[in-house]
């Protein structure tokens, strides 16, 4: 399953706004949450917000609006938000915190060349599984969507560092047994 | 950190959706159901619902 055009376009543009970020502070954004696991999952379930990581919240407002998204309208719970004219059906999200609390490896990320002027930064797969479980250990028990997409992210995975993956899973709070497949 | 071209890690991690039988999972039940979205994540998620009806795009699915 590809993905879907306006998808994969908000994608990109976001991928700029990653390198101008770099261009500027040196570090990079990370891309976590759904639209992460979209990727770790080749687009097998989608969502219409991408939640981003970055430690300085001026230079990403700067990086998105140099590449033409707009920031939301509106302060509170809109603060923090960006969406693309082209594709306005898409929110970009910057989230707080640092990553994984501080607690994943960094030089686990992976960068994702998109062109030659776009690349978006993703966590390993071991810390989006750990944190997909973490979820699913406070959800609503009818909802099983963090499991699943834990397990879809294992399946499609091309290696898994086991060891590493227990460890990150532990420290998120949740249960790597619900895993229960062999590699 | 590792660097790969998105177009040839999509189509590797999409072959294993494929021989893993990811692929034949129902699409909504991977869908976060939004029970413990923030308020920030649904008001955004709304303005962007809003829009997509506005100018003509098919949104995604979202539940918030």
């Amino acid at each position: 399953m590809a993905l879907p055009t306006a998808y994969a376009a908000v994608l990109e543009q976001l991928g700029c706004a990653f390198l101008a970020y770099r261009d500027e502070t040196g570090s990079f954004p990370v891309l976590v949450g759904g639209a992460a696991t979209a990727l770790g999952t080749a687009g097998q379930f989608m969502s219409a917000d991408f939640d981003v990581v970055a430690d300085d919240t001026d230079a990403f407002a700067r990086a998105m609006i140099g590449v033409g998204f707009i920031k939301e309208a509106g302060i509170g719970h809109l603060a923090g938000g960006f969406y693309h004219p082209d594709h306005a059906e898409f929110v970009v999200e910057l989230v707080s915190g640092q990553l994984f609390d501080g607690k994943a490896e960094h030089d686990r990320l992976v960068r994702l060349r998109i062109k030659d002027h776009s690349e978006i930064i993703v966590p390993a797969v071991e810390d989006l599984i750990a944190d997909r479980l973490a979820q699913h250990a406070v959800a609503s028990s009818s909802d099983t969507s963090r499991l699943l997409q834990a397990r879809a992210l294992f399946a499609c995975a091309p290696k898994v560092d086991m060891t590493y993956l227990t460890r990150r899973v532990l420290e998120e709070g949740g249960d790597p047994e619900l895993l229960h497949v062999t590699r | 950190m590792r660097t790969i071209d998105l177009s040839s890690y999509l189509a590797d991690v999409e072959a294993r959706a494929v021989a893993s039988g990811v692929g034949r999972v129902d699409v909504d039940a991977l869908r976060n159901k939004g029970g413990r979205r923030t308020a920030a994540k649904r008001a955004m998620l709304a303005a962007a619902g809003a829009r997509a009806g506005g100018g003509g795009a098919a949104a995604i699915v979202s539940y918030y």
